[in-house]
């Protein structure tokens, strides 16, 4: 009996729950704050076994806002030791209970796109927000979607800001696709209240030419999706991960499986895998309805990426493009037989781009330009068999062994900001294609979308900006969208400075 | 021609990475490649929007977590042997230290993960479920079980 009070003590303390008013439980609870202090104080007494070799750092450039930010950042934690100190040396019975949050930040939404921690961006410690931008489609030259936390539509005159709805709790778009004027879908996920062991369940929005509406789906399990592609009205494909039984705290089962749902025009179908592995998929290509492609980045972050293709009657898995050297490929296709998929793979201390060919009986590595010391190619869409566009991201490394002033043995790698690069498939090569600012910063989750009618657009953020640009027929050039920053409103106007950095360059 | 960019963590930031990495018991020699791998995921895709520290250890826990994965735990190095006591007071510390060394050595390495995250690293429980691509409620309960089995080992005092 008392085991359950202790459990349940336990409990309260480290959701930092208010007193109860139980005797006996809020003893309990003090208790087990006490010792949690302790072992918070233990970690830190552990970890100073470890010397922290001091590397070498430049003198960061005139960015004091975000600076200030980390080092508030700082200051908070070291205030926190100290007051994990306090309570441990002087071991004093609070009469009230402390409560357990982080003292800096928190985050409200996350997403599962591979290799990335995504999060609403911004930094609420200075006051602003900005949007972030998951995913660009375009279906013809006057018709294209750019979502994240924000809605943009491109008519073909200009990008506008369309408002989405908003579901009660927090809540995420991962992926769009654009079917025509009046039809385009979007999906990702909404989180419950954090109180709650709800984790997320899956969200679907559809846009009717009019506004953007939340489509149900049947779901009641936790899950989420992370892509969509629609090649028909009434033939859509979403792809994410679902969870058996996300409550079930003291049973694996709470591992994540693939998810596979798709839309006949009446409604959403969900095909839940029940394997046992515990993987997710994240990319879907659909171009017919006996002809669709699926994959993910396999179990956890290091397995062998799951590729699988739809022909009407049956998933047939495919060889993933880069074994596990690149679990978080991309992949685009124009038929069962003609698919590319694109990545980074290391090679000694630098990445280098890569990209293969699928004829329908196995992968083929076609030579890729790369740039700088390192290069990426992070996203792909294909239009035709010859004629394919790649972004990707490329940057200065600079490795030193055993710099002054760094503990032996010790390894320094210093790199420059990246850079978008676009490469193009004619049918018998990639190329580099022109930009027309010599340097265009692009970091995060840079994103491609190609329409069958030529038309190519690219979305990244630098610094405090999302910078959309497209392909004008000769070189890749930036395009005006809606503003990006929201100051919050109790936030001082002489605090509200507008970026100087440049992620543009005409030099 | 491309201006360099400063290191992706700040130093107070790299190190907190680093003690991380050795929290989660990796070995010594293995650490500045994890910190170059941590490097080179954020020049690939780099988080936006999160504190990058916070992004950083969180990878690093994943990073820990899949090399005890591979290799399995007996081949991860254990902590250095104790230092001697000489101080008055000093006696106290070390055996809370040496508590919670021994402690997080007997934790499975997904508990130890999510135990250093969240009172190390200081992580909310939202963001250890979105590095660790788990729900949150799995979160919650392997810092319960972490949490339960720290407490056995604590020192007698220090369970007050």
């Amino acid at each position: 009996m008392s085991m359950d009070i202790e459990d349940r003590a336990l409990e309260l303390a480290l959701a930092g729950a208010p007193p109860t008013g139980d005797e006996e439980l809020d003893a309990a609870v003090t208790r087990a704050l006490a010792d949690i202090e302790a072992i918070r104080g233990g970690l830190i007494l552990v970890a100073d076994e470890f010397p922290v070799p001091g590397p070498r750092l430049r003198p960061r450039p005139a960015r004091r806002r975000r600076l200030g930010f980390m080092v508030l950042g700082v200051a908070a934690v070291a205030l926190a030791a100290i007051a994990s100190w306090g309570l441990i040396q002087t071991r004093s019975p609070s009469s009230h209970h402390p409560v357990l949050t982080s003292p800096r930040y928190t985050t409200d939404s996350f997403n599962y796109r591979p290799g990335g921690l995504g999060v609403t961006a911004g930094f609420p410690g200075l006051g602003y927000s900005l949007p972030e931008l998951s995913d660009i489609s375009a279906s013809s030259a006057d018709e294209a979607w750019v979502m994240g936390t924000v809605a943009w539509h491109w008519d073909g005159q200009r990008w506008r800001s369309v408002p989405l709805p908003t579901p009660a709790t927090t809540w995420q778009l991962s992926s769009v696709s654009t079917v025509g004027r009046s039809e385009a879908w979007a999906v990702g996920f909404s989180s419950g209240p954090m109180e709650e062991m709800i984790a997320t369940h899956p969200l679907v929005e559809r846009w009717d030419g009019q506004r953007w509406r939340v489509v149900s789906v049947p779901m009641e399990q936790a899950g989420a999706f992370t892509a969509v592609s629609a090649d028909a009205p009434d033939d859509v494909w979403a792809v994410g991960w679902w969870v058996p039984d996300h409550t079930n705290r003291h049973r694996a089962d709470s591992a994540m499986r693939p998810l596979i749902a798709h839309w006949d025009g009446r409604a959403w179908h969900m095909i839940r895998s029940a394997g046992p592995r515990s993987e997710s998929l994240s990319q879907v290509v659909a171009l017919a309805a006996n002809d669709v492609w699926v994959a993910g980045p396999g179990l956890h972050d290091r397995g062998i990426p799951i590729v699988r293709h739809w022909d009407g009657s049956q998933w047939t898995p495919v060889r993933a493009p880069f074994g596990s050297a690149d679990p978080n490929f991309v992949l685009t296709a124009t038929s069962a037989t003609d698919a590319w998929a694109v990545g980074g793979i290391r090679v000694g201390r630098h990445v280098k781009t890569i990209a293969a060919h699928w004829d329908g009986h196995s992968w083929m590595i076609a030579p890729t330009p790369t740039q700088n010391t390192d290069s990426a190619l992070v996203d792909v869409q294909a239009i035709s068999p010859t004629d394919v566009w790649a972004l990707g991201q490329s940057y200065y490394t600079k490795v030193t062994h055993n710099p002054p002033n760094c503990r032996r043995p010790c390894t320094e790698v210093q790199s420059s900001f990246p850079i978008a690069i676009y490469e193009h498939w004619n049918g018998h090569r990639w190329s580099l294609a022109p930009t027309t600012s010599a340097r265009m910063m692009f970091e995060g989750d840079s994103t491609l979308t190609a329409a069958p009618d030529g038309s190519v657009w690219a979305a990244g953020g630098c610094y405090w900006q999302n910078i959309l640009t497209h392909w004008n027929g000769h070189a890749w050039a930036p395009e005006r969208h809606p503003p990006d920053i929201t100051w919050a409103s109790n936030w001082p106007a002489r605090d509200r400075h507008p970026p100087k950095t440049s992620c543009l360059s005409h030099s | 021609m491309l201006n360099r960019r400063e290191p992706f963590l700040s130093q107070a930031d790299a190190g907190r990475v680093r003690r991380v990495l050795f929290l989660n018991g990796l070995p010594r020699g293995e650490i500045e490649d994890a910190m170059q791998e941590i490097e080179l995921r954020a020049l690939r895709r780099p988080p936006r929007g999160v504190a990058r520290g916070a992004w950083a250890c969180a990878v690093a826990a994943n990073l820990a977590i899949d090399r005890h994965r591979r290799l399995g735990r007996q081949e991860a190095e254990g902590f250095p042997p104790r230092v001697s006591a000489d101080s008055p007071g000093e006696s106290e510390r070390i055996d809370l230290q040496d508590a919670v060394r021994r402690g997080l050595e007997k934790l499975d390495a997904d508990l130890r993960a999510t135990v250093v995250l969240r009172f190390y690293a200081d992580l909310a429980v939202s963001e250890i479920a979105a590095a660790m691509r788990v729900p949150e409620g799995t979160v919650k309960s392997r810092l319960h079980r972490a949490v339960a089995k720290l407490r056995v080992v604590l020192p007698r005092e220090s369970l007050r």
